[in-house]
């Protein structure tokens, strides 16, 4: 038999996520407006940046310590990094430096043309500086970096946003001390209780992808959330039907799942 | 492991205590002279470390395997110098093309890997009926199969928290908050420990502990 038992639904779930991925983004291309739900972190980038400008302090940004885009965590950086540039743009327009420190080291090039791209579509190119980016080889290195530039440089905003490991509690906690406004966000879900407890705003999970969709705007980005909707609007039902059948002993879901 | 007593050896203990001391000094001092030349210390070595990492890993897997005969190995390479032309304003473009592979086989090796145990062993789970038949079995499996539920709802990206989806997502990010709690528990207990190893370092280099 050529179709493996124990994998079959999962054939289906990938096919049925390209088609609906494919759909949803041909759709938003012909004009259909989907819009994505209000998010609050995302909502607070403004008043960081104008907390920046109003206090003439520069604000931070960490994407993270992923080692390469070509692990699993690059996903998260790849969407820290859309956010960044919508960010980049409204620091460019406000006149705030920004200073980014980032351990993603195949990254840097996607990093700088995006910095750079906002500050050329604001009209503001001679306003960026590649000294904006500071790269950092490993982790620790960039946790103590990170902290000592905290202390000598006094960012009035701090965003967190990306592929965050264990420095996630020492780098937001050193924010705190500071009182700058935070910004947080990861997939990483150990490290997501102490963004929610130590900065003002936190992209829980998926909602990482979804901001970075939202700011992005383009089709090829929300397409695959409006489609990834409709997975979770059927998951939702299929488990709900379980949860509901279960007491009457009818388990023909779980063993559907198995195929 | 009895205490060294060669000049290097010796060296390394007391680099290595002195400098957990000066990265702590951060605790009580904020940034200070100590922490600084500390911080730079470990910038500098850190660099040092994946430079030569990079160029051995290099060598190992696509040089030495190239130079034997295998010409596929050029791929890699040629994908690597790539990232290289971001530093010629002329050939950036090029760089475009190493990232796009990088993100594109990042993305097949991790979808590939989802599916099964991320959503439907999850899903299967979820709705499974428990083993026992205890009172509270099944009010673990009601909870964590709303729980569930309700925390899905929370992540439906496309509407608003409105109408039906106000009250199973406001329930959802109680579920949420719960788990993240249970979460911060554990993660301060393992802090916790990662301290305890460091004070045990420094105890031992002191003498106090037997390394």
């Amino acid at each position: 038999m050529i179709l493996k038992e124990g994998r079959i639904v999962a054939l289906i779930l990938l096919l049925g996520s390209f088609v609906l991925f494919y759909l949803y983004s041909q759709m938003i291309e012909q004009g259909k407006k989907i819009t994505i739900r209000t998010l609050a972190p995302l909502e607070a980038i403004p008043e960081a940046v104008g907390r920046c400008a109003e206090m003439g302090k520069p604000m931070f940004y960490c994407t993270g310590i992923t080692g390469s885009l070509s692990n699993a965590a690059g996903a998260y950086t790849l969407a820290s990094i859309t956010i960044l540039g919508s960010l980049s743009r409204e620091l460019a327009k406000a006149g705030v430096r920004l200073k980014l420190f980032t351990s993603t080291i195949d990254a840097m090039p996607l990093i700088q043309e995006t910095i750079k791209n906002a500050y050329e579509l604001e009209g503001k190119p001679e306003d960026y500086s590649e000294d904006f980016i500071e790269l950092i080889a490993n982790q620790s290195s960039l946790v103590s970096r990170y902290l000592g530039s905290l202390q000598r440089e006094n960012p009035a905003a701090a965003c967190l946003i990306g592929s965050l490991a264990y420095e996630s509690v020492v780098l937001a906690e050193a924010g705190n001390t500071i009182g700058a406004m935070q910004i947080s966000g990861t997939i990483n879900y150990y490290q997501i209780p102490f963004l929610v407890a130590s900065t003002d705003y936190c992209l829980i999970s998926e909602e990482l992808y979804a901001a970075a969709a939202a700011v992005s705007g383009e089709a090829g980005s929300i397409g695959p959330i409006a489609a990834e909707d409709v997975i979770k609007l059927i998951t939702l039902g299929i488990m709900t039907l379980g949860v509901v059948l279960a007491p009457m002993g009818i388990t023909f879901l779980v063993n559907l799942l198995g195929m | 492991m009895a205490y060294p007593t060669e000049l290097w050896a010796l060296t390394g203990l007391w680099v290595g205590a002195i400098l957990t001391v000066a990265i702590y000094s951060y605790m009580l001092y904020k940034e200070n002279p100590l922490y600084r030349l500390a911080e730079h210390v470990y910038i500098g070595i850190a660099f040092a470390i994946v430079a030569v990492v990079a160029v051995q890993n290099t060598n190992r897997i696509a040089v030495t395997p190239l130079l034997n005969g295998e010409i596929v190995f050029i791929i890699p390479l040629l994908l690597g110098l790539g990232m290289y032309t971001v530093f010629i304003e002329k050939y950036r473009w090029v760089s475009r093309y190493s990232i796009a592979t990088l993100v594109g086989v990042m993305l097949a090796v991790v979808t590939s890997g989802i599916l099964i145990p991320n959503i439907i062993n999850q899903v299967a789970s979820t709705i499974t009926p428990p083993m026992g038949s205890t009172m509270m079995d099944w009010v673990n499996f009601f909870y964590i199969g709303f729980g569930t539920i309700c925390s899905v709802s929370y992540f439906l990206f496309t509407r608003e928290h409105t109408g039906i989806l106000a009250p199973t997502a406001r329930l959802g990010r109680l579920v949420l908050m719960v788990g993240l709690g249970v979460m911060f528990g554990n993660t301060v207990l393992f802090r916790m420990a990662m301290l305890a190893g460091r004070i045990e370092y420094l105890l031992q280099v002191v003498g106090i502990l037997p390394l």
